[in-house]
């Protein structure tokens, strides 16, 4: 009776070994009688923009990932840098978010535009450090030229511990009159960039030479779906620069189209299965960061570390006086604009002055105090007749003179209007010199990103961002040294009231 | 750049963000937006953070936070 009962046991052990290596059991791998499935997985984020503090997270669910499938891979769709002061300001710049993109072992990046922010001898640094690959296929690096990074590669080879090969490739968004990626001109002295799209198509033929064929953007999701649409032979394209929270992937022309929003609050997450040799079948999802509970707490250790960056509690200049009051703080920020980015008049909004005060030893965090919103500079070419009309529009809004300046004042002359309203009947604008302003010429006018979206004015020139934030911009000007508060208090704005 | 916020055409200097299509559009559907009671997204409904990046030509739509309401 006894032998039989240990006969059965046997037999049902068996029975539930044979069941579990049919369902898959071995790491992502399921043999069957006739062929060989392998399921992949490629977990992705992008712009992350210098976002560490989900990070702990993160890499817990990436060891979770790798712990139940040996083809974990993890891509990284770009734009590491830029948007958070903590890892911005870092010495070195940017230090927190590259320790950090190496701890969770990312397999392959492509390279977003906001790479480009720190200059090229810390992304070339940055590249050197990754334990990935930085690809861009889009890119012509000329040394000659005074490129300092090298030569990106435009794809490279994963591989599977059972063989499969997964090609990505990746490209970069180019600007459509431009044709560069949107950072600042400066960071790419001796670069050249082809249109993506058309560059990727010369390497159709990697299709053909692996088993998986994925498209690593930095181009927005818009330009992603056309990509999936001339380009068939791409089994996934995983994207960043629009910060689209494509929560279930998109099936366009048979690609998978997909991208993780921003800030490192998703991860994307593409199930592959490879069946004799080609994608069978592939699906994903997004797995929302604040939904998972457990961290790794080294990590998070680091990040806490990494938040206390001594940098922001630096002195970065020592001024003369106390710069009080919104007028003197208002022409040392429109003087830093203007000195800083070579521009001939600036202005700055009053509401976006969000401190009373600059004391005599300013700090890095002062400044982020002072200006928090982010805003970036936009450049303008003027005539003095629509720097009036933005002028009077400001005036008879606000009642009053929103509106500092640097590189010249102004009068408004006013008189009453009916229902208490006030009219502005003309606006004399004033060089440094004290001579009215040519109406013949054209000024390089510099303002903040809220300033250029929400005031009504007229202007010819659309605009271009400087892709720098006003808060960097009176950072590197504190910088600088010299006599910065030379001028701030002078009044630069004026009234006339009109006598009849 | 030329995008197109509710089917709305909006000239936006280049190199805008999200957040300056909605402040163009509206500045009390800019607020909205940044008190999370609103969102952007596109025609898929997939929703698009205001610091996000445009492209000539994209669509954009304004719809109500639905977690948020909840």
């Amino acid at each position: 009776m006894t032998t039989n009962k240990t006969i059965l046991k046997g037999l049902v052990v068996l029975v539930f070994l044979g069941l579990l290596l049919s369902c898959g059991g071995d790491n992502g791998r399921v043999d069957t009688a006739n062929n060989t499935e392998t399921e992949i997985v490629i977990l992705h984020l992008n712009d992350i923009h210098a976002q560490i503090d989900n990070f702990a997270k993160i890499a817990w669910f990436i060891k979770q990932e790798r712990e139940k499938n040996p083809n974990v891979f993890l891509l990284n769709a770009g734009d590491n840098f830029s948007g958070n002061p903590v890892v911005d300001q870092y010495k070195p710049k940017g230090e927190p978010i590259l320790t950090l993109l190496n701890d969770i072992k990312v397999d392959a990046a492509a390279l977003g535009n906001h790479d480009f922010d720190y200059g090229q001898e810390r992304l070339k640094e940055a590249m050197e450090q990754a334990v990935y690959p930085t690809l861009c296929a889009n890119i012509k690096v000329d040394a000659e030229q005074g490129a300092v990074i090298p030569q990106l590669k435009p794809y490279t080879v994963l591989k599977t511990a059972n063989g499969i090969k997964i090609a990505v490739l990746s490209i970069i968004q180019t600007g459509k009159d431009s044709g560069i990626p949107a950072t600042h001109p400066k960071n790419l002295t001796g670069i050249r960039f082809s249109w993506g799209m058309e560059a990727a198509k010369a390497y159709r033929d990697l299709k053909k030479e692996n088993n998986v064929f994925i498209a690593l953007t930095h181009m927005g999701f818009d330009s992603d779906e056309r990509l999936a649409a001339e380009m068939g032979e791409l089994d996934v394209i995983v994207g960043g620069h629009s910060h689209t929270v494509v929560k279930e992937p998109k099936e366009i022309n048979g690609v998978l189209v997909t991208q993780a929003g921003s800030y490192a609050k998703y991860i994307g997450r593409i199930r592959l299965t490879v069946k004799d040799g080609k994608v069978a079948g592939k699906s994903g999802d997004l797995v929302d960061v604040k939904t998972l509970e457990n961290e790794i707490p080294e990590i998070r250790e680091k990040i806490d570390t990494f938040n206390n960056n001594p940098e922001l509690d630096k002195t970065i200049a020592a001024l003369p006086m106390v710069v009080e009051g919104k007028d003197p703080l208002g022409n040392l920020i429109t003087d830093a604009i203007r000195i800083v980015h070579g521009l001939d008049i600036t202005f700055h909004n009053e509401g976006g002055i969000r401190a009373p005060e600059l004391g005599k030893e300013v700090r890095m965090k002062d400044v982020y105090k002072l200006l928090p919103f982010g805003n970036d500079v936009i450049r303008y070419e003027m005539s003095t007749a629509e720097i009036r009309e933005f002028i009077t529009n400001d005036y008879e809004k606000y009642k009053d003179f929103d509106l500092k300046v640097s590189g010249m004042e102004y009068t408004v002359v006013v008189r009453p209007a009916a229902g208490g309203e006030v009219e502005v009947t003309a606006v004399e604008l004033r060089g440094a010199s004290g001579a009215l302003l040519d109406d013949s010429k054209t000024y390089s006018v510099g303002f903040n990103s809220y300033m250029a979206s929400s005031y009504t004015f007229s202007h010819r020139d659309p605009g271009k961002s400087l892709l720098t934030t006003i808060a960097q911009t009176l950072i590197d000007y504190l910088g600088k040294g010299g006599d910065i508060c030379k001028d701030i208090e002078k009044v630069r704005t004026h009234k006339r009231e009109e006598t009849k | 750049m030329i995008v197109f916020l509710n089917d709305r055409q909006l000239e936006l200097f280049e190199g805008a963000r999200v957040k300056d299509a909605v402040l163009k559009y509206s500045k009390e559907k800019y607020r909205s937006t940044r008190a999370g009671e609103t969102i952007v997204t596109d025609k898929y409904d997939n929703a698009i953070d205001p610091e996000g990046e445009l492209s000539d030509d994209q669509r954009l739509y304004l719809k109500k936070n639905k977690e948020y309401l909840r």
